[in-house]
């Protein structure tokens, strides 16, 4: 990852500090994701992959769909990093989410597991929103609200 | 409450036609792996912007002597997911002739140049019809 003192700002962070975004200007645009822990604290083991995947993500240009689409935008990226810590903590052994990206410049975190499907759009005008589905059924709400289902299937899939 | 508009829907389409999105695919951008590893198209492949979903009509390219591969010409890095027109209705979504739109790229598949048309809902419901559409398309390579 390019260090961050080599980027300039704009820079979104976390309101706790722990996780900084920082957007370059630069061309070819590099968005570098950096979670900052408590000396002496191990990098989350879910870390190195989302920070690889997001930035691979960055590098998408305006119309990267051919449709219009718009590149993640540093705030999404950051609420992106917080639900995928705040679902996987320290589970070392759940599931990582496949990460793409939505066409207003947001991410869909997406889980595809024999135990149900997990969709979490992540976009920084509206809620960050959880839709599950097992196959039969299918429920949705925000992830304030979905929290404990998603973390029941995600248990689940782990065994 | 008063019944929504119905959805705009082409019935000279026929049902047993065919539609082609465009779906980003270097570095697995819009494509997922499902349960058993297949890979497949992701629901946000098919979020529709504030005129529908762009795809291509497989009877217009043939008429116009073009194969489907004519769609992602010059689009490096992107695969065709394909979907019946009558998976298509099925989930509720109209499909609609929109040749040669100006806000794209000029193409010569532009001809055959349709949108996806899904009615106005809720949040949640357009999300399931995106996955019902994800479910229904069949990844071309």
């Amino acid at each position: 990852m390019t260090p961050l003192t080599t980027l300039p700002t704009p820079e979104v962070s976390d309101p706790s500090g722990d996780i900084r975004i920082t957007d370059s200007p630069l061309t070819p645009r590099r968005v570098a994701v950096a979670i900052q822990l408590p000396p002496g604290e191990p990098e989350p083991w879910w870390a190195k992959s989302v920070e690889d995947r997001l930035e691979e993500l960055a590098h998408l240009e305006s119309n990267w769909n051919g449709h219009g689409a718009q590149p993640p935008r540093p705030e999404a990226v950051l609420i992106g990093v917080r639900v995928i810590a705040f679902l996987l903590g320290t589970h070392q052994n759940w599931p990582l989410p496949q990460i793409v990206p939505t066409w207003q410049g947001g991410l869909q975190l997406e889980w595809h597991l024999h135990s149900g499907d997990i969709e979490i759009t992540v976009d920084p005008r509206d809620a960050v929103w959880a839709y599950l589905s097992d196959g039969r059924n299918s429920i949705d709400g925000p992830l304030t609200e979905m929290e404990s289902r998603v973390s029941d299937l995600l248990g689940l899939a782990a065994g | 409450m008063a019944a929504p508009p119905p959805v705009p829907n082409d019935q000279s389409i026929a049902p047993e036609d065919i539609v082609y999105r465009r779906v980003k695919d270097g570095g697995n951008i819009n494509i997922v792996r499902d349960k058993y590893g297949n890979r497949v198209t992701s629901s946000a492949a098919f979020e529709d912007d504030d005129d529908g979903i762009s795809v291509f009509l497989q009877s217009t390219l043939a008429e116009a002597n073009l194969e489907a591969a004519s769609v992602i010409v010059g689009f490096n890095g992107y695969v065709l997911a394909k979907i019946t027109v009558d998976a298509v209705r099925n989930l509720g979504v109209g499909v609609v002739r929109d040749p040669n739109p100006d806000d794209v790229k000029p193409m010569p598949c532009n001809v055959a140049h349709c949108l996806l048309k899904i009615s106005p809902m809720s949040k949640s419901e357009r999300h399931k019809v995106r996955q019902g559409l994800a479910h229904v398309s069949e990844l071309m390579g």
